[in-house]
């Protein structure tokens, strides 16, 4: 019934807080399936029911109805202190009366492993995220980053099966965030372990991992790769939350099985791909990366506002109708048209750009 | 005290005038109610005593002679160890070690309890745990004399209940002191305890039992060492007063059970009227409860290094 691919198989999962009227609904029968050696993230804004999710798996919660199995076994029965899974948490929680060392070595030690083991684990795992100088050092002597790192190395000392990691990188600076994403991924590729990586940042998500799942209101509203995620989200909340998108009220014209023809904004036909029923309205999202500025285009559209955002320009256009349009021009040297906020122009949009929306 | 003196040196070279002036109603204060007295007391201890009080002008180590050597009721036999003001010390460390376990037992849980409610709950239940203190030292000591006597209502209860047949000697025993200092510095104990467990990060419990500690050891090996200086605060605000305590050994525990509080307060109020000798009393008090907090301080320091 299980693939024995699958680290961690979420399978109908739903979690009620409170009861009567105060009880509110978290997860709302989610199910998902997280691969062996996989970087899986959940995804989604603050409330979503991602960290829930995430510490249902940890133990700290217990699901109202479902299941939560690793490598095919059922989870529920067991407290957090016997599963096989660590988490690197949000603020980090390193025991602030214990080195860094002592950190990295807790678990070991509460699995019982002989003192030479240990010894060498925690140089290896202090090895592995660059803090070996710092083993003698007390948290607090540490920088957010430092603290990650050992955060990271503290979780990963005992080999667990699934590493989970709840908002890993939301308290550090930019650049700091930036090098970090990378350096988990090359963790998490170097180890080979199963990661669960819970944020509300789409640049992560996108970045770091393998599959995403974006969640919103306790629901699980797509899975899939992030280039699929990006490109094909099914949506008007996938398609909104990743990325920039402009969202039209659209009437589906025609239907054929492989393609559609749309209408949005009264007066604009496009071909577009997904699937809505003929003669019905449907919502369809078109990135402003594939919509071309030029001046012999279909639609004309006149320019309300740019900014110049470095690699990109970024310019508000006006429809005849009065919509606004988001579109985002590369700035190649030499190698499009500019133009000036004021100024008449005509719009393009790219084949197969886009998308209808499941709601 | 002895960890902060190594930054003391940085500390120093912040002094600007104008913070000395700032510091001076506190110096004020300390010099006057707490370094005067204590220098009164110590040049007391080398006085000699007046009749029925006071002191005669001369110096005179006669004090400390009396509280440790025996030299007969004449003062011409050679001197022996005299126990029983020692004696004295050791029951009064005895009780106030005692007292401090057992508000250390019933204080922790509490302060843990109080420190895990909702936060407009703890409110309340602080307010009950400091209700005691509307009221005299005195007046509730007096009332714990009426519970437990004889044929108090602890007692008519216990008979009520067929737990005994006769009533159960309470008053003027060990117990009774015991019970009177536990009552009395419980709170120490709570307060302390309660505001270091508060400001405890529960994600650390959690930490611990991510990395596979059970909860008994979650608690040995992390949440007692963060809460230490908490736990450490309250013994200290428990052991101390109870080692001075007269109140309680004076009215519960009888003539038998003294502590040093009751003897010094002997010497100046009551009947021994020998004031330089409770100067002397209460030197070595001082000194005994000093030495304490420095092995206290300097085993602080060096888990610090």
């Amino acid at each position: 019934m299980l693939s024995p691919s699958s680290a961690i198989e979420i399978v109908g999962v739903d979690k009620i807080y409170g009861s009567g009227p105060t009880a509110a609904l978290a997860l709302d029968n989610v199910s998902l399936q997280v691969l062996n050696n996989e970087f899986f993230t959940l995804l989604g804004p603050s409330g979503c029911g991602k960290t829930t999710l995430l510490r249902i798996m940890a133990g700290f919660e217990t699901v109202t109805n479902g299941d939560v199995m690793l490598y095919g076994e059922k989870l529920a029965h067991l407290p957090p202190d016997k599963r096989p899974i660590n988490t690197v948490f949000q603020n980090y929680a390193l025991f602030p009366h214990l080195s860094v060392a002592e950190n990295v070595a807790f678990g070991l030690q509460m699995l019982g492993r002989d003192t030479a083991q240990i010894n060498k684990r925690v140089d290896d795992m202090l090895a592995l995220v660059q803090m070996s100088a710092m083993a003698k050092r007390k948290p607090s002597e540490l920088s957010g980053g430092q603290q990650q790192r050992v955060a990271l190395a503290r979780a990963l000392a005992p080999a667990p099966k699934v590493l989970l990691l709840d908002e890993p990188l939301s308290a550090l600076d930019l650049k700091l965030r930036q090098k970090m994403r990378s350096e988990l991924k090359q963790i998490q590729k170097e180890t080979g372990i199963t990661f669960i990586f819970v944020t509300h940042d789409q640049e992560e998500a996108l970045s770091m991992s393998d599959r995403i799942a974006v969640m919103s209101a306790g629901k699980v509203q797509q899975v899939g790769q992030p280039k699929e995620i990006y490109d094909a989200p099914k949506t008007r909340f996938v398609a909104d939350f990743i990325g920039e998108t402009n969202l039209f009220e659209a009437d589906v014209i025609s239907n054929n099985g492989s393609g559609l023809r749309v209408r949005v904004s009264d007066a604009i036909e496009l071909s577009a791909d997904g699937d809505a029923p003929e003669g019905r309205k449907a919502f369809v999202s078109i990135r402003p990366e594939h919509i071309e500025l030029c001046s012999d285009g279909d639609v004309p559209c006149t320019i309300d506002e740019l900014v110049y955002l470095g690699t990109d320009t970024q310019y508000v256009v006006r429809l005849k109708d009065g919509a606004t349009v988001l579109v985002r021009a590369q700035n190649a040297h030499g190698a499009r048209q500019t133009f000036a906020a004021g100024q008449a122009a005509t719009l393009r949009v790219q084949d197969g750009a886009a998308r209808v929306l499941a709601d | 005290m002895a960890a902060q003196a190594p930054s003391s040196g940085s500390a120093a070279t912040t002094f600007a005038p104008a913070r000395i002036w700032l510091m001076m109603p506190s110096w004020a204060i300390i010099g006057f109610f707490l370094l005067l007295p204590v220098l009164l007391m110590l040049v007391y201890s080398f006085l000699t005593k007046e009749f029925r009080g006071g002191v005669v002008w001369e110096f005179s180590l006669a004090s400390y002679d009396k509280f440790f050597f025996d030299r007969g009721l004449f003062g011409d036999e050679p001197p022996q160890i005299q126990w029983t003001y020692i004696s004295i010390f050791w029951r009064s460390t005895w009780q106030a070690g005692l007292a401090t376990f057992f508000c250390l037992l019933v204080g922790f849980p509490t302060a843990w309890f109080i420190a895990t409610r909702p936060a407009r709950t703890r409110a309340i239940w602080l307010f009950m745990v400091t209700i005691p203190y509307w009221v005299n030292l005195l007046i509730r000591t007096v009332s714990m004399k009426f519970l437990i006597r004889d044929n108090g209502p602890l007692n008519e209860l216990f008979l009520a209940m067929g737990l005994i047949d006769s009533p159960i000697t309470m008053i003027n025993t060990n117990f009774a002191v015991q019970l009177g200092l536990f009552y009395s510095y419980l709170p120490f104990m709570v307060l302390p305890i309660y505001a270091s467990v508060e400001r405890y990060n529960f994600a650390l419990s959690e930490a611990a039992a991510d990395l596979y500690a059970s909860r008994w050891v979650t608690m040995r090996r992390i949440v007692l060492p963060v809460v230490q200086p908490g736990i450490i605060a309250g013994c200290i605000l428990v052991f101390v007063p109870s080692l001075g305590a007269f109140l309680a050994p004076d009215l519960l525990g009888g003539a038998k059970n003294w502590m040093i509080g009751s003897l010094i307060e002997d010497q100046f109020k009551g009947a021994a009227g020998n004031w330089p000798f409770g100067a002397a009393v209460a030197m070595v008090l001082l000194s005994l409860v000093l030495i304490v907090l420095m092995l206290y301080a300097r085993s602080q320091s060096r888990g610090a290094r």
